[in-house]
C-alpha cells in the first residue's frame, strides 16, 4: 500500500469518525436542552393558568360544559383545570383536552387517542392544572434541528476530507518527484539526484544518495583512468618492440642489429612495468609470505644494490638493530622506488639524502632530493598511478606502489618540500618488536 | 613529403622515423608539443603524425589549437587509448585519421599516404600527368609505360609538384618538402634536382615562374621526351 493511500485512509477514517461522534454528541445534548426548555414552557403555562384561576375564581364556575379555555381551537396543545374532588372546571375543547384524565403532579408522557402527549400537572391550592403538548411537534422540531445540523457538518466533513487529500498529495509531492527522478535514470547513470524544493526530511536521504553516487563515480573514474593509463603504458613499449621488429625484418646489416637492440630495450621496459604492476597487485592482495618484519639495514642494502648510481646518495641514521613491521622485499622495493624517483629528479651534479629517523613507535625514512618537485606537494596526484611528473619520469607507478605498501602495513607516505624547492618523501612504518626481526 | 612526427617515446619515435624515411618521407621528430608547434608554424608540412600522450601538453589540445588557428595540415593520431570515446574525441578535435598502438608499420605508411592524397584532392593511389604515371605507395615512376629511375630527392620533388595540381610552389615550400627543417642545404641544391627531373622526364614538366617559384608544366602528348 502506498504511503499516500495509507495516510489518506487512516487520516480520513479518523477524521470522519471524530466528526460523526462530535455531531452525535452535539445532537444529543441539543435535544436534551430542547426537551428541558419545552418542559419548562409547559410548566410555565400551567403556572400562568393557575395564577389566572386563583385570581378570578368565577372563571372556574363554568357549569356543565367546561370547554371554555379554547377560543380559537388550537391543535397540539391542551389544558385542563380540575378541582381536588375530580370535577373538571376548565379545559380546552379539543379531543385531547377531554382525554387528559386524572392527573398526578409532575411530568408524564401518555398516549391519548393514538398520539403521544407530554403532560405537566401542577397542584395549586385545591386545583390540579394540567398542560400538555403533542410529542409529534417535538419530534418535528428535532428533525428540523437534525436537518439544520447535517448540512454544516457534512460540508465541514467533506471539505475536511478534500483538504486532507490535497494536503497529503501536496505534502508527498517531493517524494513523487524523487521517485520519478529515480525512475527516469538510466541504470548506469551516476549523475547526482536533484529535487526542486526538497523538504528537510528528504534532504539527508538525497544527500546520502548523492554522496554514494559521487563516491561510486569517483571510484569508477579512478578505475577508468587506471585502465586507460595502464593500456597506454603497456602499449607504448609494445609499440616500440613491434615497430623495431618490423624494421629489423626490412633492414640489413648494422641497421638490423640496431633495430633488434631497440626491440630488446622495449622488452626490458615492458618487463619492468609488468614487474611493477605485479608488485602493486601483490601488495594490495596481501600475498606476502614473509614475516612482516625487516631490518632497515637489510632493506636499505637491498634497495641500494639495485640502484645504478649510489655515489650521489647520502645515507644517515642507519642503526643495525632497527626493524620495521613489513616484509623486507617490499620495504626495499618502496625505498628503491623513492630513491630512483629522487635521483631521477635531481640534477646530475647534486646528491640525494636518505635519512632514517625513529621514535618509540615508528620509523621514518626520509628521502630528500634537489629537484623541483616540492612545488607539487599538496597537488594530490604524486601517488596517482601512471601520472608522470616531467620528461624524465618512468611509468608513474613508483610512488603508487610505495603508497600501497605504506597503507598496507599501517604506515604512511607523506610529502613535503625542502627550502630550495626539492621534494621530501617520508615513508613511515611501525617499528617491529625486537624478536620479530630477521 | 615533409612529415612531422610528434612522439615522446624515443623507442617508438625512432622506429617510426626509420620506417617512414625508408618509404621516402622527409621526417622531423619532436618529443613534445611546444617544439612541434613551433616547427609546424615555421615550415611547410605535408602531414603530422601526432602521439596523444605528450609530456607537456595533451596532444588533443595541441590539435585543437592548430585547427583553431586554421592550420589544415592532415593529422594522423597515434594513440594507445582504444576506447571509442577517445577515438571520437580525436576525430572531433580535427584529426584526419588515427592508428592504435601497437600498429603495423605498413598500415601506418599506407594510411599516411592516403591522408596526403586525400588532402591533395587525389583519392586514387596513382598520380598521372600526361604520359607520366607515379605510384606513391611503390614509389615507381613510368613514362609511356617505361620505368624511370629517380633519386629519393627527385621523387620527393616530383611528388610535391604532382600533388600541387598546377599551383605555384615557392622555393621555400619545395625545400621544406625535400629536406624538412634541415637548414643546411646548398642554395642551388633544389635547382640541381629540378634540372635532373627535367632531363629525365621532359623539359616541360616543370615551369619556372620567375621570382615566385615553380609549378607543374602543361601536358603535351606530342612532346618528345
Amino acid at each position: 500500500m502506498s504511503l499516500q493511500r495509507r495516510l489518506l485512509l487512516t487520516l480520513g477514517l479518523a477524521f470522519t469518525l471524530l466528526w460523526l461522534v462530535a455531531a452525535g454528541l452535539l445532537f444529543v445534548d441539543l435535544r436534551r436542552q430542547v426537551t428541558a426548555t419545552l418542559d419548562q414552557r409547559l410548566a410555565a403555562s400551567a403556572r400562568m393558568v393557575a395564577g389566572l384561576v386563583a385570581n378570578r375564581p368565577e372563571l372556574a364556575d363554568t357549569g356543565p360544559d367546561p370547554a371554555r379555555l379554547t377560543a380559537p381551537e388550537t391543535d397540539g396543545v391542551a389544558c385542563q383545570v380540575r378541582a381536588a374532588g375530580g370535577r373538571v372546571l376548565l379545559r380546552t375543547g379539543s379531543a385531547a383536552g377531554r382525554a387528559l384524565g386524572t392527573p398526578t403532579p409532575g411530568y408524564h408522557t401518555r398516549t391519548i387517542n393514538d398520539q403521544r402527549w407530554r403532560l405537566y400537572t401542577l397542584r395549586h391550592q385545591d386545583l390540579f392544572i394540567t398542560t400538555a403538548d403533542r410529542m409529534r411537534v417535538r419530534r418535528d422540531l428535532e428533525h428540523r434541528m437534525l436537518l439544520v445540523m447535517v448540512a454544516p457538518f457534512a460540508l465541514a466533513l467533506v471539505g475536511g476530507l478534500i483538504a486532507l487529500w490535497l494536503g497529503i498529495r501536496r505534502g508527498l509531492r517531493p517524494l513523487h518527484r524523487l521517485r520519478e527522478a529515480l525512475a527516469r535514470r538510466r541504470p548506469d547513470s551516476l549523475d547526482l539526484i536533484r529535487i526542486e524544493q526538497a523538504p528537510a526530511e528528504l534532504v539527508p536521504v538525497i544527500d546520502t544518495l548523492n554522496g554514494l553516487l559521487s563516491q561510486v563515480a569517483e571510484v569508477l573514474a579512478h578505475e577508468r583512468r587506471f585502465t586507460s593509463n595502464a593500456a597506454h603504458e603497456l602499449r607504448t613499449p609494445l609499440t616500440g618492440i613491434k615497430t623495431h621488429l618490423q624494421l629489423a625484418r626490412r633492414q640489413q646489416g648494422p641497421e638490423r642489429e640496431q633495430a633488434i637492440q631497440h626491440a630488446q630495450a622495449g622488452a626490458q621496459r615492458l618487463a619492468h612495468l609488468v614487474d611493477q604492476l605485479l608488485t602493486l597487485a601483490r601488495v594490495e592482495s596481501d600475498a606476502g609470505e614473509e614475516p612482516p618484519a625487516a631490518l632497515v639495514d637489510t632493506a636499505v642494502r637491498e634497495a641500494l644494490a639495485d640502484l645504478p648510481n649510489t655515489r650521489r646518495l647520502h645515507v644517515t641514521g642507519l642503526t643495525p638493530e632497527l626493524a620495521v613491521a613489513a616484509p623486507v622485499a617490499l620495504v626495499s622495493t618502496a625505498l628503491r622506488n623513492l630513491l630512483t624517483n629522487a635521483l631521477r629528479h635531481t640534477p646530475e651534479d647534486s646528491g640525494v639524502d636518505l635519512i632514517i629517523e625513529k621514535d618509540a613507535e615508528r620509523v621514518r625514512l626520509r628521502v630528500e632530493d634537489r629537484g623541483s618537485g616540492g612545488a607539487q606537494v599538496g597537488a594530490g596526484n604524486l601517488t596517482r598511478r601512471f601520472e608522470r611528473q616531467g620528461e624524465r619520469a618512468g611509468a608513474g607507478l613508483g610512488l603508487a606502489i610505495v603508497e600501497a605498501i605504506a597503507r598496507h602495513y599501517d604506515g604512511a607516505l607523506r610529502f613535503a618540500s625542502t627550502a630550495d624547492g626539492g621534494l621530501v618523501a617520508m615513508l613511515e612504518l611501525p617499528r617491529a618488536r625486537d624478536n620479530d626481526a630477521r | 613529403m615533409h612529415i612531422l612526427l610528434v612522439e615522446d617515446d624515443d623507442l617508438v619515435a625512432s622506429g617510426v622515423a626509420s620506417a617512414l624515411e625508408a618509404e621516402g618521407f622527409t621526417l622531423d621528430r619532436f618529443p613534445d608539443a611546444r617544439r612541434a608547434d613551433a616547427a609546424l608554424r615555421a615550415a611547410h608540412t605535408d602531414a603530422v603524425v601526432l602521439d596523444l600522450g605528450l609530456p607537456d601538453t595533451d596532444g588533443m589540445k595541441l590539435l585543437r589549437d592548430w585547427r583553431a588557428s586554421d592550420i589544415t595540415v592532415p593529422v594522423l593520431i597515434l594513440t594507445a587509448r582504444d576506447d571509442v570515446d577517445a577515438r571520437i574525441a580525436g576525430l572531433e578535435a580535427g584529426a584526419d585519421d588515427y592508428v592504435l598502438k601497437p600498429f603495423d608499420l605498413g598500415e601506418l605508411t599506407a594510411r599516411l599516404q592516403a591522408l596526403i592524397r586525400r588532402a591533395a584532392g587525389r583519392p586514387v593511389p596513382e598520380l598521372t600527368h600526361g604520359r607520366l604515371r607515379y605510384r606513391p605507395a611503390e614509389q615507381t615512376v613510368t613514362l609511356d609505360g617505361e620505368p624511370v629511375s629517380l633519386s629519393r630527392r627527385e621523387l620527393a620533388l616530383l611528388e610535391a609538384l604532382l600533388y600541387s595540381r598546377g599551383a605555384i610552389l615557392s622555393e621555400e615550400q619545395l625545400k621544406d618538402s625535400l629536406y624538412g627543417l634541415d637548414t643546411d642545404i646548398g642554395s642551388n641544391a633544389l635547382n640541381v634536382h629540378i634540372h635532373h627531373l627535367r632531363r629525365k622526364l621532359g623539359r616541360n614538366l616543370i615551369d619556372t615562374v620567375r621570382g615566385v617559384g615553380y609549378r607543374l608544366g602543361p601536358t603535351d602528348e606530342r612532346e618528345d621526351a
